[in-house]
């Protein structure tokens, strides 16, 4: 009599993901350069998607741009002071404002905080 | 928006109760890149009254397939497993395949349907599902070690024999 037999086999098996690459996208503000504040803070954007980018800017400043270097180094990304980016990467950008006037003061500044100065600014009066 | 597809196989044992081929790590039988048609394997010996086997695995991918280091959102998930039934000196043999997905710390496998077989031919054929997992579907990881998949196969069948 012949041994009888039965067997199911697995030759290999493993799991299909399908995803998306996901990025962040965020503002960073540089304190004390007249940018009141930025968004995003912090948000997650799926790859090509797009992020608008805001600030708000003390008044009496004007905005200059956003760089992606905190040194303001390079060539901003963009003037606009809402811009909506395309995201391919992780993206930090750094707004940028100055005064919308300059002040030469004559005499010894080396006592004069940068603080001090921006607040004579805000209480200048032009006179026309 | 561009999407990725990248094949996670069985890199250890969780809970392996197939027999194997051979040595004693069972994931390393079933983890092929391309099927081996069988040349290394897990199987169920099937008795005379039905039984039912299952084995787990946490499943990787390899690194030669470029994966993700960042962050993913989980689109789709599918399960594609080789299997065959085998039967000699048998009247019949009914072998059934069910195959599942769990993530994360989470051990509530969601499971395909399930496959049968009453054929004795030694040909491996392709089982594909797509696992409906609402807790991973459009949900975003840190990383592929964050999404942490498992995988389960569940096997069960008997024969009947008049020898």
């Amino acid at each position: 009599m012949n041994n009888p037999s039965g067997t199911i086999r697995i030759s290999s098996s493993h799991i299909v993901l399908e995803y998306e690459l996901v990025f962040d996208c965020k503002a960073e503000i540089i304190t004390g350069v007249g940018i009141v504040s930025a968004t995003p803070t912090a948000q997650e954007v799926v790859d090509g998607n797009t992020c608008t980018f805001s600030a708000t800017i003390e008044n009496d400043w004007r905005f200059v741009g956003w760089y992606e270097n905190s040194d303001f180094s390079g060539t901003p990304v963009s003037t606009n002071q809402r811009y909506t980016a395309t995201i391919t990467k992780n993206t930090t950008l750094y707004p940028k404002a100055e005064p919308k006037y300059n002040i030469n003061i004559y005499g010894t500044t080396q006592n004069l905080h940068t603080h001090v100065l921006h607040q004579i600014i805000k209480n200048t009066v032009v006179k026309q | 928006m561009a999407t990725h597809t990248i094949k996670l196989y069985p890199s250890s044992d969780i809970s392996a109760n197939h027999t194997s081929s051979s040595g004693n790590s069972k994931y390393s039988m079933i983890n092929d890149a391309t099927d081996d048609s069988g040349s290394t394997r897990i199987y169920q010996t099937l008795s005379a009254s039905n039984a039912t086997v299952t084995s787990t695995f946490n499943c990787s991918p390899n690194s030669t397939d470029n994966p993700p280091t960042g962050k993913i959102k989980v689109k789709s998930i599918k399960i594609e497993t080789y299997w065959t039934v085998v039967a000699s000196n048998i009247d019949s043999v009914t072998g059934s395949l069910t195959h599942g997905t769990a993530f994360g710390n989470s051990t509530n496998y969601i499971n395909s349907s399930a496959a049968t077989k009453t054929a004795s031919s030694d040909n491996y054929t392709l089982k594909t599902d797509t696992i409906s997992d609402s807790s991973v579907i459009n949900q975003v990881f840190e990383n592929l070690n964050a999404l942490g998949a498992k995988l389960r196969i569940s096997t069960s069948g008997y024969y009947t024999s008049s020898n």
